[in-house]
Formats: structure tokens, sequence, C-alpha cells
């Protein structure tokens, strides 16, 4: 084999393997997670400081609360499966099948519960003591029951694998 | 037990034999075609040949009684009653054939047939050496699908139980009329793969590698390019419209997988040139033939699986992933092993001389173009990767994408700007001064002119990694005036050759420059599309988005006054009713509640106030199909304006309370996508224009007197065209307005389409001839749901209805008579008030016909007349200064304003 092509073969394997190590560095950074609710809970939540995640759960039944301020609709509800509970915070427009019991994957940071406070108080509800972490979310996705073949690859949300993006 | 007997549908039946025919003819054709080729037997080729023939007839049958079943309601077959219901217009229920897996699966072979039977007609006899292996390839492409459809996916599966009385409906989002185009040009596009495939596989089986098989194939990947993008925009202005969020393009799995085989197909379009002109990249061009057959299948695999989760995928199943997986892997293994086998006949005749080359330039737009297939390939799969690695299923968002994208697509937009200056082989320092300094200057005039007046193009995104923020808007600005001034500059100093040669005048210089290079200047027409398509995805940087609940609508403010038509004259300061949004005012007006027998609809009616001014009325609205989904459609509202979209979605209501959530959307220079794609389909139909037409248009060279004139209406045919198309989209905007206004109900339903219905035969005529003036497309007012129409319905009741000082009626709608000329003075009446005879459905005058026809058949003449003035108006001047004048395509011809051209260079 000629020295060129050697040459050749191995900038361009070079440049392969730069391209690839950068595209995985740089999709580090950008990842989303995907959660239900007691499975986010059982790690340690201080280390998805500024990560964004989606959480699944159902709306705990008469937790919604809801409130226009200054034009804009805030809302809290409580997130629930398998007994364990976190509270979740988000302004804006809410899916039309939201409702209580509905399964939801909220998008959003998972953030002290303490910055929430002043959110919390304008919609009139306490966080409970033992929720040391609220989610803030950007966006809300409830599941959509359909008889459509496109609804079909959210079916199994309940085997916590499969999610409806955007 | 009473068990309901399984129904009987003939239709079904012959559709199952008809497949099943197709399915033993298919395979002899695989047979007859490999064995012809390699035993060069003439009659097994010619067998295979008719084979191929025997199948899209037969496929051709299936499709055609599948579209009957829907059309007249068989639902005793599953898949119609899965997709369709009687209440559904006739166009959705064809558009129905391809709104589920196993109807798509049929359209895609149908669509497989047809594409190959022309193919296979117009190659058998120039290629008869591989047309065997050929028809081979697609046969067992068009055998593999079809068994998907016979085994697992059978359309024409009945039910077991009686059928029902009426089907479930399409899904409400399909039901749009950019859906009923969408999908049939992306299978089009990923159906157009398959005979580059099968031509390469073909030359690599027979052996036969010379440059012969690349012409061939060139066309039908300039086909599968131009759908591709067609599906891909119509997708995106899809999205636009129907989903509500602002966005034509998210990165979703299904359109990644459109976008994969463009990628590929698009490299291929530019090394072919290296190839055809230098000799070199056979291997290369055949690794992206095979390339870019195999992201359609895979793109196919990816929506038809379920392996990747999306908005609008098909849904998961595992036996149909397996069948592709083992198709796909049969696929790789063929293709490699064959240009593996002959590697030594792939040998490239020549070298690259310079990076200042045009062919330097091509190779790197290749291979930015496959790091960019590649990586939107691993970004989309990175879930089903990481999942498959760790269990974690692990998704990257939209911005990831853009990260990346970005600077890829900045330095492919640069290279449709500076590939074209470059000259084959080597650019000389001299030529690259002299061909670059006008269009850097405009790069640079661009910066300084934004950065003085548009001080927000400085506005930093973060590429690549998310540390630096980078002017990237800027740079793109700067890029596209690098672009269109490169492209401009080929276009004058090609017309200005063209006219020293032809002693024609610039236009028709121009013109007859294309049309005799029409791959060439056609493709520069794309690379302007192109460009100008970034100026309109630039505007990205800028777009904004608000959320705002309202409480209570304008109609309950005393403050506000509204106008006959209904809706707002004033705006009140501080109204709560009102929210304010960049240069915008919104003011919410009123809710409207309507249902009907296929949707209850929800419409709020807003309008938006320009610096104090009333710029329009929109109607954003929520449809809830009684059929499908419990979750409503998102119908949004779009104020189209030179500059930014203003883009209006009604995200929530109470109507017990009135309030509203809205969430607008300003979209700045949204519009210049739609037009730089409109250029870039011009261009492609440029690039494929055949020959023979040309020659056909030169075929009785004559001087014509049409003349300027000629010019002129062709201009105004382009420019029409053009502007039909633009069209589209200020249709799209005006006719979902116009439906939302009163809810898009029938005549039937309630809300103003059912109010002040005609109470007499006189006024429904009267009615049904006058059209409604709130801005819909020519609708009659008794058609239109709007208010306005159901006003002007009460005016011409009234009208009708009118009496004297003594009560007695004014017509005497007893009488024949006088149900005539209560017609006529009401119609005369609303003439007079509206200033003339377009507010009526049909103009009055008995020859009124006349001008449109006329005007067509004129528009016509025009345009053959002048087509060929173009082609003979070069061709008499070069004949008569002996140059070779023959066919403007000549080669002599052609090699001389190459030669001249190329000292432009």
């Amino acid at each position: 084999m000629q020295n060129s092509t050697i040459a050749k073969l191995a900038l361009s394997a070079a440049v392969l393997v730069a391209g690839v190590a950068f595209f995985a560095k740089s999709a580090q950074t950008s990842t989303q997670h995907y959660y239900k609710v007691e499975k986010l809970l059982a790690t340690d939540l201080s280390q998805w400081k500024d990560t964004q995640l989606k959480v699944h759960g159902k709306v705990v039944a008469g937790s919604i609360k809801e409130k226009v301020v200054a034009q804009e609709t805030m809302r809290t509800f409580v997130l629930e499966n398998e007994g364990k509970k976190i509270r979740v915070f988000s302004k804006g427009p809410k899916p039309d099948t939201f409702k209580d019991q509905s399964e939801v994957v909220a998008t959003g940071l998972v953030v002290p519960s303490a910055q929430m406070v002043a959110m919390a108080e304008s919609l009139g509800v306490n966080i409970d003591s033992d929720m040391a972490y609220v989610v803030d979310s950007s966006e809300l996705m409830a599941k959509c029951p359909s008889k459509y073949d496109g609804a079909n690859a959210n079916k199994d949300l309940d085997s916590g694998s499969a999610v409806k993006f955007k | 037990m009473n068990e309901a007997a399984t129904p009987f549908s003939p239709i079904a039946l012959v559709g199952s034999i008809s497949l099943l025919a197709a399915y033993v003819v298919g395979a002899w054709a695989i047979a007859s075609g490999i064995a012809g080729n390699a035993r060069k037997s003439r009659r097994l080729v010619t067998s295979s040949v008719y084979g191929l023939y025997g199948f899209t007839a037969l496929i051709g049958l299936a499709s055609a009684l599948l579209i009957y079943a829907f059309v007249t309601h068989d639902f005793s077959i599953k898949y119609v009653a899965h997709t369709s219901d009687v209440s559904m217009s006739t166009w959705y229920k064809v558009t129905a054939f391809w709104g589920a897996l196993d109807g798509s699966l049929l359209f895609w072979v149908l669509v497989l047939g047809l594409f190959s039977t022309v193919a296979i007609v117009l190659n058998a006899k120039r290629h008869r050496d591989m047309i065997g292996y050929v028809v081979a390839t697609i046969m067992v492409v068009q055998v593999f699908f079809l068994s998907l459809l016979i085994f697992t996916k059978n359309p024409f599966a009945v039910s077991l139980t009686a059928a029902p009385a009426d089907g479930q409906g399409l899904n409400p989002l399909l039901q749009n009329y950019w859906m009923v185009i969408h999908p049939p040009s992306l299978y089009i596009g990923f159906v157009a793969a398959t005979i580059p495939f099968a031509f390469g596989i073909g030359a690599l089986a027979s052996g036969r590698l010379d440059d012969m098989w690349i012409g061939s194939v060139r066309v039908w990947m300039l086909i599968c390019f131009g759908f591709l993008s067609l599906g891909l925009i119509l997708g995106g202005r899809w999205a636009y419209e129907e989903l509500g969020w602002g966005g034509y393009w998210a990165w979703d799995p299904v359109e990644n997988a459109g976008m994969m085989p463009w990628f590929t197909a698009t490299a291929f379009l530019h090394s072919a040139i290296i190839q055809e002109q230098r000799g070199m990249m056979k291997r290369w061009n055949l690794v992206l033939v095979c390339a870019t057959f195999f992201l359609t299948i895979f793109g196919t695999f990816m929506t038809r699986s379920g392996v990747v989760q999306s908005v609008h995928a098909f849904g998961e199943d595992n036996v149909l992933a397996l069948q592709f997986i083992v198709f796909m892997a049969a696929i790789g293994i063929v293709s490699i092993g064959l240009i593996v086998f002959r590697s030594n006949k792939l040998a490239t005749k020549s070298e690259f001389e310079s990076f200042y080359s045009r062919e330097f330039a091509f190779l790197l737009n290749n291979w930015i173009l496959l790091a960019c297939a590649f990586f939107v390939l691993f970004a989309t799969m990175f879930p089903t990767i990481s999942e498959a690695l760790d269990g974690t299923r692990v998704s990257v968002g939209i911005e990831f994408f853009n990260r990346w994208m970005t600077p890829l697509a900045l330095i492919l937009v640069f290279l449709c700007g500076a590939a074209p200056l470059l000259a084959w082989r080597r650019t000389t320092r001299e030529r690259l001064w002299q061909q670059f300094a006008i269009p850097v200057g405009a790069m640079a005039l661009t910066i300084v002119v934004l950065l003085i007046f548009f001080p927000q193009t400085k506005h930093g995104s973060y590429i690549f990694v998310q540390r630096f923020p980078l002017p990237v808007s800027l740079v793109n600005f700067s890029i596209c005036a690098f672009v269109i001034a490169s492209i401009s500059q080929e276009f004058v100093r090609g017309m200005l050759v063209r006219r020293r040669q032809t002693g024609s005048d610039p236009f028709t210089s121009l013109v007859g420059l294309v049309i005799s290079k029409r791959r060439k200047y056609g493709g520069y027409v794309v690379h302007l599309g192109v460009a100008v398509m970034f100026i309109g995805f630039g505007g990205k940087a800028y777009d904004r988005m608000v959320d705002r609940t309202i409480e209570r609508p304008a109609i309950s403010d005393a403050r506000v006054t509204f106008g006959t038509d209904g809706t707002a004259t004033n705006l009140p300061p501080n109204t709560p009713s009102a929210f304010g949004f960049g240069a915008y005012t919104f003011m919410y007006e009123r809710i409207i509640h309507t249902s009907d027998d296929h949707k209850d609809s929800v419409t709020a009616q807003v309008s938006i106030w320009h610096e104090g001014e009333n710029i329009g009325t929109v109607y954003p609205a929520k449809w809830d199909y009684h059929k499908g989904s419990d979750e409503a459609t998102t119908e949004v509202a779009i104020r189209v304006r030179m500059n930014e979209d203003v883009y209006v979605v009604l995200t929530g209501y109470d109507l017990d309370s009135q309030m509203a959530n809205f969430r607008v959307f300003i979209n700045p220079l949204i519009s210049w996508v739609w037009i730089g794609f409109l250029m870039l389909a011009f261009g492609t139909l440029i690039c494929l224009i055949p020959q023979s037409v040309v020659d056909r248009m030169s075929s009785r060279p004559r001087a014509t007197r049409i003349g300027r004139a000629a010019d002129i209406g062709i201009l105004i045919v382009v420019i029409g065209g053009l502007l039909a198309g633009l069209a589209t989209q200020a249709h799209a905007q005006g006719a979902g307005e116009h439906i939302t206004a009163g809810g898009g109900m029938g005549n039937d339903g309630v809300g103003y389409a059912a109010m002040n219905r005609p109470d007499s035969t006189t006024s429904e005529r009267a009615t049904k001839e006058i059209l409604c003036v709130c801005g819909c497309p020519r609708e009659s007012i008794f058609d239109c749901k709007c208010k306005t129409a159901s006003d002007l319905r009460a005016q011409v009741m009234a009208f009708i209805n009118q009496t004297d000082a003594d009560g007695k009626p004014k017509f005497d709608l007893k009488t024949e008579t006088g149900r005539t000329q209560a017609y006529d003075a009401v119609l005369s009446d609303f003439v007079s008030q509206y200033g003339g005879e377009q507010v009526l459905a049909t103009p009055r005058s008995k020859f009124s016909w006349l001008f449109p026809s006329l005007g067509v058949l004129g528009g016509l003449g025009l345009l053959f007349a002048v087509g060929r003035r173009w082609v003979h108006r070069g061709q008499e001047t070069v004949a008569a200064s002996a140059i070779a004048a023959k066919a403007p395509e000549n080669d002599d011809y052609a090699d001389k304003l190459d030669d001249e051209l190329a000292k432009t260079d």
C-alpha cells in the first residue's frame, strides 16, 4: 500500500474518531433523562441541578391548584407513582387531557423547594416538609388515549420506556 | 349463541387474489431477470420485463379496489373501517388509502411499480445487458413489501364478525390539505431512490461499470431529491399550521427519516458530476446510491417498527421490525459484497489536482452531507442506543440537533456559492480574486449593514458545545448574501457571454442560457433557493413566544364598541381583555362554541392591533372530533406579514367563565423559508426538463413577431406560477381563519352558520349566488360560516321580503315573474352596494366565460411561442455567424459556451 494511501486512511480514521468523541462529549451535556416518580426519588436529587428531566406519574386527585396572576396561569399539582410523590409547578398552557388521575410527563428542572415558596404561597399551597425538591416544569404532556396507530407508541407508558416526544 | 356471520366482500376477495397473483409474478420476474442476464438469454430478460409490467398492473388493480372500497364504504374490510367513516369527504377517503400502515405499504408498492415501469420502458433497450438484473433488484424490493402486505398487513383483511355500520374515521390530524400531498411526496421520494439502486446493482452485477449507468440514474435521483424536498417542506408546513407549537421543524424521528436519504441523494447529485467530468469517484457514487436506498428502507423501518417514538410514527411492531432488519442486512451484504467484488473495475482515472478546484469543493460538500446524515442517524437513534447499552432511555433535544447541524449547514450553504466560482482541476490566484471579489464584498457589506441597522443580529448562539456564544445568525445572513451575489454573478456573466454569441437582448439571452444548460443553471437556481431558505431559518434566532390568560372577553367590556361585522372598532387603554406582545396588542373579543355531526368547535375571536390600528382579526380554535382522540386538535391562526408571522394559538378555555388561554409566537422571516423552497422546486424542475422537449420546441424554426410581448407573457406566466405557490400559504391562512370564524360547522350546525338561513327558494338562490366579503376564498353567503355571511343572509331576506307603504310585499314570490324580479333586484342591489360583479359567484354577462378561456389559451400560446423564440433566436444568430447552430444541447456548441464561460470562471 502506498504511503499516501496510508496517510489518507490514517487521517480519515483520526477525523472519524475525533468527530465521534466530540459528538459523545457534546451529547453528554444535552441529554434528557426520563424517570418515573419513584425512580427519580430513589436517586440523589441534588445531582440533577440544571439538568432537564422528564418525570412521569399520575396526578394526585385534588392536588391541582391553579390561579391567574397578571394574565399568566400558574399551577401546581402532585405527581405520584407507586406511593412516591413529588410536587410540580408550571406556568402557561396545559394539555386538554390534564386532570385528576391523568398520566402526565412533566419536562423541567428539579429545584430545591425553597426556590418555589413564593409561587406556592401565591397559589395557596404548602410544600410538604418531606419534599426537599420539586419540579419546575416548562412543559406538560398528558397521556392521550387514542385509537390511532400513532398513539400506540405511547400505550406502554406503564412499562416505563415509551414517552411521546414532541 | 347467536354468532354474526363473517361478512363477504367481493372487493376484498379480488384484492387479495390480485396481491397473491402479483407475488407469483414478482417471484418469476426475479428469477427470469437474474437467469436471463447471467445466461445472456434475451427471452428470459424480456419475460422478466413483462413480469414487471404485469406486477404493476396487478398492484394497480388492488389499489383501485381499495380506493373503491373506501369510496363505497365497504366497512367489512377492516382497514377501511379503521381509517374512514361515512361522513368524511371523498378527498379524505382517497387520502385514507395511505392513512395507516397497511395502505401505506400498498401505496409504496404501487408507486414503485409505476416508477419502475417508466424507468424500464425508457432504459430496457439502452441497458439490455444489465436490465434483467435491474428488474430483479426492483422486484426483490417489491416482493419484500408485498410479502409484508400478504402475510402480516393485508389491507383487504375482512372482519370476522358483521361489518360495522360506520368506520372509525381518519386521524383528525391527518385531515388537513397538506397531509393530502405530504405523505405521497415523501413516499415518491423514497421510492424513487430504488431505481438508482437497481441500476447500480445491475451495473455491479453485470460488470458494466462505465459512466453510462450514471446518466440513467441521475434523473431518478433528481426526482428522489425533488420529492423528498417537497415532502419535507410540506411536512414542515403541516406541522406549522396543524400542531400549534409555532415551528416547522423539530427533528422528529419521522422527519429525520426523510432527511437522511435527502443528504445522501444530494451528495450523489454532486459527486455524479465529478464522475462525468473527471472520471473520478466511481466507487463513492455506488456507495452513495446504495446508502440512499438503504436509508430510505431504514427510515421506513424507524417509522413503522416502533423502534423510535414519534408524534407520527406508525406504532410498535416487533415482527415487522425483524423483517425489516433482515431485509436491511441483505441490502448491506449484497451492496458491499458487489462493490468489493468489482473493486478493480471501479478504479479512478484521475486524481485531485488542487484544493482550489470545483471537484474538491464537491468532495467537501459530500463529506459534510455524509456527516449530516450520520449525525442525524445517531442522534435519532440515541434513545434506542442508550437504552440498549444501559437500559436507560436518554433522548437529545432539538437544541442538540441545532447546535451540530447549524455549523455543518452553514458550510454547505457557503459551498453553494463558492463551488460555482471555482474552475475544474485548478483555479489560479488571479481567477480566485476575480471570481470571489464581488461575492465576498457583498458578504462584508451585509455584515456592516446588519451591524449598523440591525444590531440585534449580534445575538449569540451556541454551536457544537454550550460554551462560547457566536453571532451565528449574522454569519448566516452574510453567507446568504455571498451565495446570492455569487449565483447572480454567474447568471450575469453567462448571460453576457450568450448575448455576445447570439446578439439577443439580455432577458432572452438569460432564458436561452438556462434552457440550453438546464442542469447547470437549474442547479444554481436550487442553490439560490437554499440561500433564501436560510434567510428564513436565520429568523428562527429571533422568534418569541408568550402565554397569556385572559379572564374576560372584550364583548363584556362596555368601553369596547363593535362594528357591523362583529369585530371591535376601538381598543380602550388598559382593557383587561387585551395584552401586548412585541409591537402588537391582542384583544380577545369573544368566544364562539359550535357543534355539528363531526366535532365540537370552540373558537376565539382575537383582533390584532399595531401602532393603534386594527390589522386584522384572527380565529384560533380547538376542534374536538366526536370520533377519535380525547385531545382536541389545535387550529392555529396565522397573520402573515412581510417581515414576520403573528401566530396565535388558543391553548385553553373555560366556556362558563369565558376565560381563554393564548400562546402567541412572533416568527420573523419565516415566509422566506416557503419562498426559498419554491425557488428550489423551480430549479429542480428546470434540471428535469428533458432534451426532447427542448428539441420539440425547436423542430420548426421560424422567426416570431410576438417578440417582446411573448417574453413579457412568459415572464407573467413564471411569476404567476411563483405567486400561485405563494398564494397557497395565504390561502391556508385565509381558509383557516374563515373556517374557524363559524367553527367550521356545516349549514345544519349551530352558531353563525345556522343563523338567518334562507326562508324561501328565492332567498336560497340569491344567497348561493352572492359571495361572502369576509375574506374567505370565494364562498357564497349560503355556505360561509362566518358572522358576515349570517348578516348578509339577513340582508338578502329583508330585501326580498320588503313591503311597500301599504304593507304589501314588494315582490310576489308566489309567481315565477315575482321570484325572478326579486332575485334580479337583490343581486343588483348587492352589485351596486359593493361596487361591481365581483360580489357574484358568476358574473351575469353571457360571454363572461369567454374571457378567462381566451386568457388561458392565449397564455399557453404565448408560452409555446416564446419558448421557441428563445431557442431559435440564439440558433439563428449563431448560424449566421457560421458557428455551429444545432440543437441547444449540441456538444460543440455546449463546449464552446463552456470555454467562454470558463474564461469567466
